[in-house]
């Protein structure tokens, strides 16, 4: 993989962790995490393409996912491990010059 | 770089990391979301319109000072060498305020998105609030567009930096044989006119501003480059860890 493709795929798992981290802090109906489709929504990515990141950043344990019931459809919700805020953090940090 | 080189490195990002998750109760918003232009920021943007602004003036005042008063001693033919050595210092600085202004330019955009940014809090919220197969058409910026944007401005910027640096490298040689030509000796037969006081001056004081910047810029690139190269690092190990 080449070093903008590194970049383009950084881009993508880093708006998604960020995406997850915003719901969790700014939810206010107490249900941790961040409906699948409000995700792919916030990363501004087609659903097929979303979905192959969120399988591998699951498969890394970067995230999790669960199922929950919406009246009578199941919802996918995802949060973040401590190993996905951690890398998150780190790329915060880094770009945000604190040394 | 060899494999021993890039395992070091490897090792720093674990170790920032580590000595990052150790820290983060010092630093506790960190994950705030909220940009700020900070009062560095605003002032260096305002200085990066001014200065190259007033270079940029001033080297107009200096090309009619050129073009309207010959230079001392019998007229000598207008070669394209002769031409070149008079304006030298004007094409240098001019190209200096051009990049300057472009800075300028990105940093008056980058300001935008980061107002941008801030103001998607209230969107973000009630898009969560929201039932979960429903939203608007708001499209959302992230934390990781804007890094990157200005990571791919910087790399930008770096090029034109070193194009200005070797500029530079010639504007001070052209400085060096204008001292020596001030006190009597000569280095080539193109006798250099002196301006009128004021453009003496104020070119004076543009030429220093300039050594000023180019060290100020030749030290943020320095710095830049190491966290350029922490960035790249990052993402190859996520992508190793993805298995992408």
């Amino acid at each position: 993989m080449k070093s903008s493709q590194y970049r383009s795929a950084n881009l993508i798992i880093q708006t998604i962790l960020e995406g997850i981290i915003r719901a969790e802090r700014d939810d206010s109906i107490l249900k941790k995490g961040i409906v699948k489709y409000h995700l792919v929504r916030y990363c501004g990515l087609k659903t097929t393409t979303a979905e192959k990141y969120f399988l591998k950043l699951e498969k890394a344990g970067y995230i999790q996912s669960r199922e929950e019931s919406w009246g009578e459809r199941t919802i996918i919700v995802y949060t973040i491990t401590p190993l996905g805020r951690e890398r998150h953090e780190w790329f915060v940090r880094i770009n945000s010059e604190i040394e | 770089m060899t494999n021993s080189d890039q395992e070091t490195q490897k090792n720093q990002v674990e170790k920032d990391s580590k000595d990052f998750s150790s820290t983060k109760n010092d630093q506790p918003n960190l994950l705030n979301y909220r940009l700020s232009f900070s009062d560095s920021q605003k002032r260096f943007l305002i200085l990066s319109a001014i200065i190259p602004l007033a270079i940029f003036l001033l080297q107009i005042a200096n090309l009619v000072f050129v073009i309207v008063n010959p230079p001392p001693g019998p007229t000598q033919e207008l070669t394209f060498s002769r031409i070149v050595d008079m304006t030298a210092p004007l094409i240098i600085m001019i190209t200096m305020s051009i990049l300057g202004l472009l800075n300028f330019i990105f940093l008056l955009s980058w300001k935008r998105k980061i107002t941008r940014y801030n103001n998607q809090k209230q969107l973000f919220k009630k898009m969560i609030a929201g039932a979960p197969n429903e939203s608007d058409d708001t499209e959302f910026i992230s934390f990781a567009q804007l890094s990157y944007q200005n990571l791919k401005h910087m790399k930008m910027m770096r090029i034109f930096s070193y194009i200005t640096n070797t500029i530079s490298i010639v504007y001070i040689l052209w400085i060096i044989r204008g001292i020596l030509a001030e006190i009597g000796i000569a280095i080539s037969g193109v006798p250099i006119p002196r301006p009128p006081l004021v453009l003496y001056v104020l070119n004076t004081i543009a030429q220093i501003v300039l050594l000023v910047y180019i060290v100020i810029q030749w030290m943020f690139f320095h710095k830049w480059n190491k966290k350029l190269l922490k960035i790249e690092l990052f993402e190859k190990q996520t992508i190793d860890e993805l298995e992408l």
